[in-house]
């Protein structure tokens, strides 16, 4: 890989996440079969999971950002758990869509709030949308690169909790695929979700590297701007 | 098609929609960006083009 390729992995992850996304949407429509259960509807668990666990990655990215930043008191951290919480909640929008959409189409409801799980992901959803209210109610600088990385680190808490809350309920209807026994689902399937999953990573980096870059050059040009004032 | 299916067209077609907002509001920013970088280099160019103040002379003696 070249220099400019490591230093800016932005076009490189783009390309990989739209290879792996085509190429396990494609698979999963006309390589898997249907689940015995689900039937043609489970291919909505090939992007709804995924998507999910990237929205989680996004926030514990954040938190670890948050963490350095706290710890090492450089502002530059501030910016990028700013847009790792971006993504996270742009990612936790499409994972409530799509589980809305395959609830709707399996429990004929677009939601039920008896669903511990999906009340907790949308309890962590509402606090990282508040971040952004916390963020712009406190004028820049230091302070608030504070407080929107304490928040941040303690939004993380909520994430196991969101995780594990169905292994924990016991009257849960939510399927549960992922067991202490391992993927309870055929080779085939496990592969699709893996390159979807990889797909979403790639797409959230690409994403986050895009928007970083584009935050970065928006703060430097301000800051021009105020010197040529 | 059955109803399976529209769903779960509707599913994947909600994603992509979502990403191609995605990168169309990215694409105003940008073009945003580059106006802003445009008008700074102009006004340091116009800054460079102005004459430079001469400087204040001082009586000797």
């Amino acid at each position: 890989m070249s220099t400019s390729l490591r230093n800016r992995p932005g076009p490189a992850l783009a390309v990989a996440a739209a290879v792996l996304l085509v190429g396990a949407i494609a698979l999963a429509f006309y390589w898997v079969p249907d689940d015995a259960d689900q039937g043609f509807s489970q291919r909505i668990f090939y992007i709804h999971v995924p998507l999910a666990i990237t929205a989680y990655a996004c926030f514990f990215w954040a938190a670890w950002k948050a963490l350095r930043l706290l710890w090492k008191a450089d502002e530059r951290y501030d910016l990028e758990s700013y847009t790792a919480v971006h993504m996270g909640v742009m990612f936790g929008i499409l994972t409530l869509v799509t589980g809305s959409i395959w609830a709707r189409i399996s429990w004929g409801v677009w939601w039920s709030w008896s669903e511990r799980q999906l009340v907790l992901f949308l309890v962590l959803f509402l606090f990282y949308s508040a971040y952004f209210m916390l963020r712009y109610s406190v004028d820049p600088g230091p302070r608030r690169a504070r407080m929107s990385a304490v928040y941040a680190l303690f939004g993380v808490v909520l994430i196991p909790v969101s995780f594990l809350a169905i292994r924990l309920a016991e009257d849960f209807i939510h399927p549960v695929v992922f067991t202490q026994r391992g993927p309870q689902m055929a080779g085939s399937m496990f592969v699709v979700f893996c390159l979807s999953f990889a797909g979403c990573l790639a797409l959230a980096g690409a994403l986050y590297q895009t928007e970083l870059a584009g935050k970065r050059l928006d703060v430097r040009l301000r800051e021009l701007r105020r010197a040529l004032a | 098609m059955t109803t399976a299916e529209t769903y779960v067209t509707a599913v994947y077609l909600v994603v992509l929609a979502v990403v191609l907002l995605y990168v169309v509001i990215y694409a105003f920013k940008m073009s945003r960006l580059e106006r802003e970088v445009r008008e700074l280099a102009e006004l340091a160019a116009a800054r460079r083009r102005e004459p430079e103040p001469e400087p204040e002379q001082a009586p000797v003696g």
